[in-house]
């Protein structure tokens, strides 16, 4: 699973960008009801899935585990 | 990144995470109820009165008030004095304090419910029990304002715990990809994948819960502050005209409509009478409130002379005070309708899990010794 050594905005480009849509969102739901509120969980809950969908492929792997 | 400094921040991030762990982990535990407040107060007030809110319309409020003082004229020894009366946004109910006198302390207090449509009394809910209680918890261990500062300074370990989580996790990943899970390899690994994957993708959300947690910690001073200060100035503003006794308070109907000429898209959230805590001796205070999850939040003084029924001031809160009021909403996530308190229970689950993991990788490596 290793990778070539990433430079560091590299590797926090991912949690920063997660961070920024999380804060839009929670922002968002405070402006009002309907589409805001929609969108607002979506923002947030992106995170969600894509956390979602990197535990199916490790669970979709094979099991090798060390004690 | 040097090895010394990893090694500093390795330092600030072990400790910092350590002192506050086991606080955090009763916060979220206490907190994932209060996400769902309204929909668990909701099964308890199945009962609750439905119609047009209290706040927007309803029976004349000096015959309200009026009826309340007799209630509590039938179980006290004394005529008693109206301290607040409180509106809903949502529904019928309105709520009328009655003091001995202006200054009653709060356990001198007493709460009367009406229905605004019918004036009909509502008998007054019995107190949330659990949820009253997990809040209590939640906001000051049950321990009043020290317990609110002590839980304060544990959000700002927190938010140490999460700007140097964030700095060891950029050297640490270079060589792995985002989001690596290392299923093949030992528990460790394992703990510390899900720890830095869960940590990495909640920065945003758990930055924001730690901020506004600790301002709420900190409202209480900096609300007394603004009580002390914006208003007693606004009623200094009026001048020294003298102090009206309790018998000439005029109408609150009057009171409260020239306060909403001047407020149009406003709604009254409560009403503080002359001489309490939240007024002066001379006016009512009236507190106004948008209705929107941003402005619901915000409220907005207006001073109306008891006696004339005049306008005397009325002004936004200042902004240190408004972003303390939009902390609450921030903090609780009890806005943005039912989607969005699920997302954030989930957040709250993958928290404990991170603070969980992040314990079991400090006892693995305590235990080896290193």
């Amino acid at each position: 699973m290793r990778v070539p050594t990433r430079p560091i905005l590299t590797v926090l480009a991912w949690p920063l960008a997660l961070a920024v849509l999380q804060l839009a969102g929670l922002v968002i739901g405070l402006t009002g009801k309907g589409w805001r509120d929609a969108l607002s969980a979506a923002f947030v809950g992106a995170s969600i899935i894509i956390f979602a969908g990197r535990w199916r492929l490790r669970a979709g792997r094979p099991h090798a585990r060390k004690p | 990144m040097q090895s010394g400094l990893i090694r500093r921040w390795a330092w600030v991030h072990k400790w910092s995470s350590l002192v506050c762990t086991l606080f955090l982990l009763m916060l979220c535990i206490t907190g994932l109820p209060l996400i769902f407040h309204d929909e668990i107060d909701a099964v308890g007030e199945q009962g609750a009165p439905v119609g047009p809110p209290s706040a927007r319309a309803g029976q004349p409020l000096d015959r309200v008030v009026a009826v309340a003082l007799d209630d509590y004229r039938k179980t006290a020894p004394g005529p008693g004095v109206p301290l607040f009366v409180g509106f809903s946004a949502n529904n019928p109910l309105i709520t009328v304090t009655i003091g001995s006198h202006s200054a009653a302390p709060e356990a001198d207090m007493q709460m009367f419910s009406y229905n605004r449509s019918t004036g009909a009394r509502v008998e007054q809910a019995p107190d949330a029990g659990v949820m009253d209680f997990l809040l209590q918890l939640h906001t000051d261990l049950l321990l009043g304002l020290p317990g609110k500062l002590f839980l304060g300074a544990m959000g700002l370990l927190f938010l140490a715990a999460i700007v140097s989580g964030i700095v060891l996790y950029a050297p640490f990943m270079r060589r792995l990809p985002f989001g690596a899970l290392r299923h093949d390899r030992s528990a460790r690994v394992r703990a510390l994948d899900e720890h830095n994957f869960l940590g990495a993708i909640t920065l945003g959300w758990a930055l924001v819960i730690g901020v506004t947690g600790a301002i709420n910690a900190f409202a209480d001073p900096l609300v007394a502050n603004w009580r002390g200060g914006e208003l007693a100035e606004m009623v200094a503003a009026r001048g020294g005209a003298p102090v009206h006794g309790p018998v000439m308070l005029g109408s609150i109907d009057r009171a409260m409509a020239s306060a909403r000429a001047a407020s149009p898209g406003l709604m009254p959230q409560f009403i503080g009478f002359p001489g309490g805590a939240w007024s002066s001796a001379r006016h009512y205070a009236i507190f106004f409130q948008g209705d929107t999850p941003l402005t619901s939040h915000l409220l907005t003084p207006a001073l109306v002379d008891a006696a004339t029924g005049r306008l005397d001031d009325m002004r936004a809160m200042p902004v240190a005070i408004q972003a303390l009021m939009l902390s609450q909403p921030l903090h609780f996530g009890d806005y943005g309708g039912l989607p969005l308190k699920l997302v954030w229970a989930v957040f709250d689950l993958a928290t404990i899990w991170v603070l969980w993991t992040g314990l079991v990788l400090w006892l693995a490596k305590h235990r080896r010794g290193v």
